[in-house]
């Protein structure tokens, strides 16, 4: 006699009394989510203070030349003063959902206290966040929520050298034109000349990176191809043929920051305008004085 | 798409099979936790997973045939879980006889005639070849059939 019969009704009785309490198990996993952000956001912290503080000796004190792209002063915001947080755009951190219209300051994904310079834009209607991108909201007729495209702002600390092998990370060097370059070469994905390019009122480059339409990631780790990732384990990937992320990498006030709006070929040529026009109207603030 | 919602639609089968991988209901709980901690984290941050089901149930999978077989090395000798447990449930000697299968046999199975998956979505996955996932049934099925029938053996000469 076949064995099959009995394996299905065999197994299907075996696992009967496996009824998860899911809304326990959705708790315990979000409380120990949460545990492991504010661990890890605490180790970025501290690792970000040490930075700005050795950036800040290093080019004061001592005089040394980081060789960093500059900002541009007539462009770049005033000083920041010691103004506390009161007014001025909302910080998106911490929302997941739908956004009222408005101005929100973005979250610097790398930035662990929320210490370093950041970017608002205005998020017009339809706007949603995904706590750490903002994405365009478009609705299905009856109504449903179909999230197109992304806009997320990156300190990108490394780098792959096959975007295939999550573990081929290396540091591209300092400066805005190490990043670009090192993105550019990378293979599995076409990239245009970084080109200069003003954003917020700070010079950088600007490269469209694509992942080819015949890509085939079933090799790859995790079945995506890995691009980057910041200083927390958030990484650049993507699994999707046909995504297309648009970078701007600029020099803001000693630190390297990275602007990029993903589609993918599902999203319209409107959508795709709409995010790189946020993006392209993306205001430099001071965490501390957020309105200057 | 929800991360709730796929929580929930996705949970208990995923479960399930890292279940019938190990054979200890606490640690696959533990399995499945975790991959899922890891889908909850990839999907607040800004990574994109196409099909994140699909992306939990193979965390899932292979931290579980990793820790089957970390089991087995560790533990050759003894059951996975206590005899009591066993004991209750409905078909002893099939879960039995599943326990001496290699893992990614179990997980094979697990995945064609628990969750009547097709072949290449087992293949895929398990990350190996269709014609791998079909070696492991035909071997499973002949292992399973060949375990069942010495039990029946073994009872038929107890009853004599």
């Amino acid at each position: 006699m076949s064995i099959e019969p009995r394996l299905r009704t065999g197994l299907t009785a075996n696992t009967e009394h496996l009824q998860p309490n899911l809304d326990h198990e959705l708790s315990t996993l979000l409380r120990r989510a949460h545990r492991r952000l504010k661990v890890r956001t605490a180790a970025v912290g501290l690792l970000a203070a040490a930075v700005v503080a050795a950036v800040v000796w290093l080019s004061g004190a001592s005089g040394v030349d980081l060789g960093l792209d500059r900002p541009d002063p007539a462009k770049s915001p005033p000083p920041a003063s010691s103004t506390p947080f009161t007014k001025g755009p909302i910080p998106i951190a911490g929302r997941v959902g739908t956004l009222d219209p408005g101005p929100y300051a973005m979250i610097m994904i790398g930035d662990g206290d929320d210490s370093l310079p950041r970017a608002a834009v205005d998020v017009p209607e339809g706007g949603y966040s995904t706590n750490g991108g903002y994405v365009i909201d478009t609705r299905t007729a009856k109504g449903e929520p179909v999230q197109r495209g992304i806009l997320s702002f990156w300190l990108v600390d490394e780098v792959t050298t096959d975007p295939c092998k999550a573990d081929s990370y290396v540091d591209p060097g300092p400066s805005v034109r190490d990043l670009a370059t090192a993105l550019a070469a990378q293979p599995g994905r076409t990239a245009t000349d970084p080109a200069p390019v003003t954003l917020g009122g700070h010079r950088g480059l600007y490269v469209e990176l694509t992942v080819p339409e015949d890509s085939d990631v079933r090799g790859c780790t995790d079945r995506q191809l890995t691009f980057g990732r910041s200083n927390d384990p958030y990484y650049l990937a993507s699994s999707i043929p046909g995504a297309v992320d648009r970078l701007w990498i600029l020099q803001v006030r000693g630190i390297r920051m990275v602007a990029v709006v993903t589609t993918t070929p599902d999203d319209t040529q409107d959508t795709i305008a709409d995010l790189v026009g946020i993006a392209e109207s993306t205001t430099i603030i001071n965490p501390a004085n957020p309105q200057s | 798409m929800e991360f709730e919602w796929v929580f929930r639609s996705t949970y208990p089968s995923v479960l399930r099979t890292a279940y019938l991988i190990l054979h200890d209901r606490g640690r696959a709980e533990e399995v499945t936790q975790d991959a899922f901690l890891r889908l909850c984290e990839r999907w607040h941050g800004i990574i994109r997973i196409d099909h994140p089901e699909a992306w939990v149930r193979k965390v899932a999978i292979r931290s579980a045939i990793r820790q089957a077989k970390l089991s087995r090395l560790r533990f050759s000798s003894s059951s996975p879980e206590e005899p009591t447990a066993w004991d209750r449930l409905p078909d002893v000697d099939l879960a039995r006889a599943i326990s001496a299968l290699p893992a990614q046999q179990r997980a094979a199975v697990a995945l064609f005639y628990l969750e009547d998956r097709p072949v290449d979505e087992v293949a895929s996955l398990l990350e190996v070849s269709t014609s791998t996932v079909k070696q492991h049934l035909h071997r499973a099925r002949a292992r399973l059939a060949d375990l069942l029938a010495e039990q029946q053996e073994e009872v038929s000469g107890d009853v004599d």
